[in-house]
């Protein structure tokens, strides 16, 4: 399986990563090496803004992964990229050290308001880098693995699965709220200074933080490229879409369901990792049930099973979303609540099923294998 | 020395499994019984085990028993299919026919009872896959193909080998599994639509693709579910002749209503009725037999 | 300012006594440790951490001050509560400082999660079934904190201010005392001295005026011996702080506060004098230890009265108390009681006064006579019994009986539980029942249901606005209202969206979720983005009381009546009716239903009205409960999907059985792990238990079931 090869035929997937090699050549250049004076100077707060709609992005594409390919509509995948946010945020919340308010070396504000007197268990290690990059994986993977084992194994699926993996993300979001939990409760984490040593706010620090996005987005949807156009990604469309046949030509559909229900949630731990030093704050809020069906419209948006579609319907949406909650912020909840309706109804396809409807239309031939991305219902 | 021989020729005999003839059978049979991962009965996965076709016949099913919710859909059938044997259930609706394969295939557990493939496997204690692996195929009433993925790729996942989860994300196709997949599309006679997407064939071709893909299972048991329910005659034709060519190398189980068709292709007919077995016989026979009669004149 | 206003709070009948009693119930734990004998224990709480636990060390200090300086043996009693009587002291205003300072103190230990106010979201879906007992809990601690705080702090104000004018008018002080001791030992209440008797109060009343305590006590004694009817209005107006004195005359008047500053009227003549500016009159003051003669004044002045439930309270008021007036009081009053909770009442306050007996055969009695009380009280006093009590049957005896009222208490307890469990359960069958049918009926994951609930609150909102002196009647309008109008919009979502989704459940649940969003939005931009305010029908308020350690409120009760009707008539809808009947038609076999005849898509749009229009009902009773505001309805899909999934798709009586139970054991885990963690706990519960039984309790079976 030769990750690039994954990349022939996907003409939308390979438009898509080269705009993101550009803009990832382009966007530190007009930051950096133009001036703030001039016209085409780009402001840090436009990098990270950025920076923050890759991380969702690649966020996308582990949704469309298991939703588009794998028929597993996740309402809860919002748990798993706030939870690889938590990992990095904890992180971080151990590198401020004496800086806190309250100058303790050791225990992080929250903990010393709280008047706690000692480091919980799960707190140790999280000084290390490569500890919590371990646990931005591990934990939303080992959650990802103990929820889909039990529920695949015991063929729970359709609605009853989207309800419970929305119950799931509720579960957390009450528990991260608690005090008692030892994760900031409301307030969550933030105040961060420095990621390896390097200053959170100073505009290197940040655009290499964009960099690793852009470079997490591409490698991410190489992989899921790779993983959906082997055997496997096969096995898994025929999963989404005659599960019970599938087991009937002998495959574990339980199994095949957790590894890439497993995968996906450690994709979206990662995204979640580069959200967090970015936006400079990770509280229980991400957990909530409305930011993970949010997510699951730009998908629907972009387009199901094509993963540039994500990529695409991500950035779109929150493009307008930024743009409407500054311009209009009473009509953002009436946009997205009409693109919800009007993309069920009219745009089963999406952004991308639109293109190709168009480039269809306009004289092109029949794109090339794409029998398996048209998915429907 | 003798009395574990006894004992375990004993236990054997339960499963019958060896045929006690001659001493050297009873040595071998004792043989067996001693080999240490053939111990503990329990212990083993029932997969891992060989099917054993000695006494002639690939499917035992009896004193099988179903109900839900008070309605009796098995009641007391005993089922027997001998090894590459090509036979035809019918039955008038509500006999019990689907319900059948669906233990068979272990989608139905049943209330009591036991099915053994071959002598040995008892494939109550296995999952659906498990199932498929050790050779049993199964074509739905309803044709269910892959729709999205082309007649190649239907074929392609439907071939026996490794299908646990890595060995299938880094499966390559070789080259003799390529013309194993040419050879049954040669068979049921869709090479020319090898690329299209199995959603865009015909009802007929359907069917053809979905036997093809019990095919590629190399299935030792083939349960297929009225095969040329919508077809036109010249289909009709097609799938009989793909039938009768499968016979001697694997055992096929048909269930069909269409009573042509039922004549065109078997040698032996078995009637359910009401879950259990009302007759069983050459068609002729079947068709003269006065319970039969009453039973589909009756509805 | 004491235990009326605290009891307000929580939500009870304004009978001081009942309130009291159920406030005690509800911090019985609380209490219970308290009475271990730290007298101390608020002073003790661990100043930890946030605002929580700053106002409990503050009171701790405040209280602690004046007992420290030995001004008032009274005031002591906030700072700790003596579990032994032997100061004296009233036993009720005992019980309310205890109160106040053990939930203060418990505060930042137990409810941190709770109370917290950084925590408002987890405490709004805590407290989805309004008034929830630690919500409820944590605002009588406030309350009580405040309270106990405000007294502390008048009582050192005294205690400093009066030292020295006391001093000098010792003596004449003396000497009033004197002659007016004698006075109230030679005329008891009801003595044949009519004449004299306006002339009493009309003396005794001056004496009000002066600045010290003990003259103020003294008049206040003369007051209630002087038989008169309007004494136990003055008495009470004094305890609460009503009743002042003009500066330049020395009248005693009742004060209300106005616009110019004081409006006053004569105490005795009832004749009204005009507004005054609010530093022409000062309010009377009184101590802790006038509070508690004057509550036993008072007690003993209604206990007179014709009305059981005034009589009740006085009685109530007058347990703990070892007057032997007062018992004499009360004794005569049992020989002649007709009423039997006030007989109950005073056997109690009897009995717990025998228990200081020295006689230990009358202490025996006493204790049996306990038998069975639930009263707080009673509790109370068998504890400090075992405490002092040296005789070993009267020990024995104690403590067989006070078992005995523990385990009924227990009993008692939990049925309360399961009674608050089945409310909850009730609110959360009203909010899945509608979502049962479109959910469990037509296969629509219809995310809009929460809003669709919202509007019925909504509904009910604006049916309050438009006759807003029928608030009483508002909710019979309401009802049909708020399910014609949430039904118009599900058969409008209906006709709009859902008819061209029908068999695919994943695209209806992402567009009736952007419809919710819609809807939100549309009530934040047409009325308003904040909360509401839905008024309950006085009706609506108050509690059933069952007996001392069981109260039920009426409107959990009503909860739990109205879920069943709304049960009972959609069933009888779906049983009995031809729309029923082509529903389930519909549900079972579209296209066979269609050959029949009925027409499937009117059959549809009314069968998304009936369970949008339940939706509606349920939002009615929702706005009765909890907060009304754009929002309220994403508190409640969760739960409502939860209900349907656990209780089995397509099935009414799995809703029921399923919110019901869910309910119940949301309440039964409260206790143990706070309101937040249960919540928690149960759904894990379900998300293990589908893993268990993939169509939830009452699964539908068969072959058509699955697939």
């Amino acid at each position: 399986m030769g990750l690039l090869t994954s990349m022939r035929g996907d003409t939308g997937g390979q438009i898509m990563l080269a705009v993101l090699a550009v803009v990832a050549v382009v966007v530190p250049i007009l930051n950096l090496a133009v001036p703030e004076s001039s016209p085409w100077h780009l402001s840090t707060y436009t990098v990270t803004l950025l920076g923050k709609y890759l991380t969702y992005a690649l966020l996308a594409v582990a949704v469309d992964l298991v939703w588009g390919y794998l028929g597993i509509l996740s309402l809860g995948h919002g748990a798993f990229f706030a939870l690889g946010g938590y990992a990095m945020g904890m992180y971080l919340m151990r590198q401020i050290g004496e800086r806190g308010v309250y100058g303790d070396p050791v225990l992080p504000d929250f903990m010393v308001f709280l008047d706690w007197q000692q480091l919980p268990w799960f707190w140790h290690g999280f000084d290390m880098f490569w500890f919590a990059a371990l646990m931005v994986v591990l934990v939303p993977g080992a959650l990802a693995f103990v929820f889909g084992w039990l529920a695949f194994r015991s063929r729970v699926t359709g609605v009853y699965l989207s309800i419970i993996t929305q119950a799931l993300t509720y579960a957390l979001m009450l528990a991260f709220f608690r005090n008692e939990m030892g994760f900031g409760g409301n307030n969550g984490l933030t105040d961060f200074k420095d990621i390896l040593g390097f200053d959170l706010q100073s505009d290197a620090t940040r655009i290499a933080l964009f960099l690793a996005s852009a470079l997490a987005l591409a490698l991410g949807y190489i992989a899921c490229r790779g993983i959906v156009t082997s055997r496997l990604g096969r096995v898994a469309v025929a999963i989404r879409d005659a599960e019970a046949r599938t087991r009937f030509i002998g495959y574990r559909v339980d199994r095949v369901k957790v590894a890439i229900w497993t995968f996906s949630a450690m994709l979206a731990g990662i995204a979640g990792a580069l959200y967090v030093p970015q936006v400079g704050i990770i509280n229980p809020g991400e957990f909530s049930p409305l930011n993970s069906i949010e997510l699951v419209i730009w998908v629907a948006i972009g387009g199901r099973a094509t993963l540039y579609g994500a990529v695409v319907g991500a950035v779109v949406v929150n493009y307008g979303k930024t743009y409407f909650t500054g311009a209009f912020p009473e009509a953002w909840l009436f946009a997205l609540g009409g693109l919800f309706v009007l993309v069920t109804l009219f745009l089963p396809q999406g952004i991308a099923g639109l293109l190709r409807m168009l480039r269809r239309r306009g004289g092109g031939t029949d794109g090339p294998k794409t029998a398996s991305g048209e998915a429907s219902a | 020395m003798n009395w574990s021989a006894d004992q375990s020729i004993e236990l054997l005999r339960r499963d019958r499994a060896f045929d006690f003839s001659s001493q050297r059978q009873r040595w071998l049979a004792f043989r067996e019984a001693m080999r240490r991962d053939r111990q503990f009965d329990f212990m083993i996965s029932a997969k891992d085990l060989e099917l054993d076709v000695s006494h002639g016949a690939i499917l035992y099913i009896e004193d099988l028993n179903v109900s839900f919710d008070g309605f009796k859909a098995i009641d007391n059938l005993n089922f027997y299919v001998d090894a590459g044997e090509l036979r035809c259930v019918i039955g008038p609706n509500g006999a019990g026919k689907t319900t059948m394969m669906d233990i068979i295939t272990g989608k139905t557990r049943p209330d009591s009872g036991t099915v053994y493939f071959g002598q040995k496997i008892d494939l109550l204690r296995l999952s659906e896959p498990e199932i498929a692996e050790i050779g049993i195929g199964r074509k739905f009433q309803k044709p269910t193909v892959f729709e999205h993925h082309t007649v190649f790729e239907n074929l392609e996942l439907a071939m026996a080998g490794d299908k646990r989860v890595l060995p299938t994300l880094f499966a390559k196709l070789s080259g003799a599994q390529k013309d194993r997949i040419d050879e049954v599309l040669a068979t049921i006679g869709l090479a020319e639509h090898a690329r299209r997407a199995a959603g865009a064939l015909s009802h007929g071709q359907k069917q053809w693709l979905e036997i093809g893909m019990l095919l590629m299972q190399d299935p030792h048991l083939l349960l297929v579910d009225e095969p040329v329910a919508g077809m036109t005659h010249q289909e009709m034709d097609r799938t009989a002749e793909l039938l009768l060519a499968l016979e001697g190398k694997h055992s096929v189980v048909v269930v069909e209503h269409d009573m042509d068709f039922v004549r065109s292709i078997a040698k032996r007919v078995t009637v359910l009725h009401q879950g259990s077995v009302l007759a069983e016989g050459s068609m002729d026979e079947v068709q003269n037999d006065r319970r039969v009669v009453e039973v589909y004149l009756g509805e | 300012m004491h235990a009326v206003p605290v009891l307000l709070t929580v939500g009870a009948p304004p009978s001081a006594g009942l309130l009291l009693s159920a406030l005690l119930l509800a911090t019985w734990p609380a209490l219970a440790a308290a009475e271990e004998g730290e007298r101390a224990s608020a002073g003790a709480a661990p100043a930890s951490y946030a605002d929580v636990s700053s106002p409990a060390g503050a009171v701790a200090e405040l209280a602690e001050t004046p007992s420290i300086d030995g001004v008032d043996a009274g005031s002591a009693d906030i700072a700790a509560a003596p579990a032994d009587s032997d100061r004296g002291a009233d036993g009720a205003e005992a019980l309310v400082a205890e109160t106040g300072t053990a939930d203060s103190a418990d505060a930042p230990v137990e409810e941190t999660g709770a109370s917290d106010s950084a925590n408002a979201p987890v405490a709004e879906t805590g407290t989805a079934d309004g008034g929830d007992a630690p919500v409820a809990e944590a605002s009588a601690g406030d309350s009580a904190a405040a309270l106990a705080t405000e007294v502390a702090a008048a009582d050192s104000a005294d205690a400093l201010g009066t030292q020295n004018s006391e001093t000098d008018n010792a003596a004449a002080l003396a000497e009033v005392a004197a002659e007016t001791d004698a006075d109230a030992g030679l005329n008891p209440p009801g003595a044949e001295d009519a004449p004299e008797q306006p002339a009493s109060l009309e003396t005794a009343i001056a004496g009000l005026a002066e600045r010290s305590f003990k003259v103020k006590q003294q008049a206040a004694d003369d007051i209630a011996a002087s038989g008169d009817e309007r004494a136990a209005d003055l008495l009470k107006a004094l305890l609460n702080g009503d009743l002042y004195y003009r500066k330049d005359d020395k009248r005693i008047v009742f004060a209300e506060k106005s616009a110019a500053g004081l409006a006053l009227t004569d105490a005795l003549t009832g004749e009204s004098l005009g507004e005054v500016g609010s530093r022409d009159a000062a309010k009377i003051t009184v101590n802790n230890l006038m509070r508690n003669s004057l509550r036993t004044d008072i007690a003993t002045l209604t206990l007179a009265s014709p009305d059981p439930n005034v009589r009740l309270s006085a009685a109530l008021e007058m347990v703990g108390t070892d007057d032997a007036d007062t018992l004499a009081a009360l004794r005569a009053q049992r020989s002649e009681e007709s009423d039997g909770r006030v007989a109950d009442a005073i056997d109690l306050a009897v009995a717990i006064a025998e228990l200081k007996s020295e006689d230990a055969a009358v202490r025996l009695a006493a204790v049996e006579s306990l038998r069975g009380s639930l009263y707080p009280a009673a509790r109370n006093a068998l504890g400090g019994l075992l405490a002092s009590e040296t005789d070993a049957g009267v020990l024995a005896a104690a403590e067989g009986v006070l078992a005995d009222i523990e385990s009924r208490v227990q009993t008692y307890k939990i049925a309360e539980t399961v009674f608050f469990g089945l409310s909850l359960g009730s609110v959360l069958v009203l909010a899945a029942i509608g979502l049962a049918i479109t959910f469990g009926v037509m296969g629509v994951i219809n995310m809009a249901h929460g809003e669709l609930i919202m509007i019925g609150a909504y509904t009910t909102y604006l049916v309050q606005l438009a006759m807003p002196n029928w608030i009483d009647y508002s909710l019979l309008v309401a009802i049909p209202a708020a399910f014609i109008v949430s039904g118009l919009f599900g058969i409008a979502i209906e006709r709009t969206v859902i008819r061209f989704l029908y068999g695919r459940p994943l695209e209806t649940l992402l567009a009736t979720f952007g419809i919710s969003l819609i809807l939100q939005q549309l009530v934040r931009t047409t009325i308003s983005a904040q909360n509401v305010i839905v008024e309950n029908p006085s009706w609506m308020s108050g509690s059933l009381q069952i007996n001392p350690a069981l109260s039920l409120t009426y409107n959990r009760l009503y909860i739990v009546v109205f879920a069943l009707m709304v049960f009972v008539a959609l069933l009888l809808i779906l049983k009995r009716t031809a729309l029923g009947l082509q529903v389930r038609a519909v549900s079972q076999n579209r296209a066979m239903a269609q050959a029949m005849g009925v027409r499937s898509a009117r059959v549809d749009a009314l069968t998304f009205g009936l369970g949008a229009g339940i939706a509606g009902v349920a939002g009615v009773a929702l706005s009765q409960l909890t907060n009304v505001g754009p929002n309220m309805g994403q508190a409640y899909i969760i739960d409502s999907f939860m209900v349907v999934v656990f209780g089995g798709v397509g099935n009414l009586w799995g809703t029921l059985v399923g919110g019901l139970t869910l309910g119940i054991a949301n309440k039964f885990m409260e206790p143990w792990t706070g309101a937040v963690l249960a919540k928690i706990l149960v759904l894990v519960f379900i998300i293990l238990f589908i893993q268990k039984r993939p169509r939830g309790l009452f699964p539908q079976r068969g072959r058509a079931a699955e697939g």
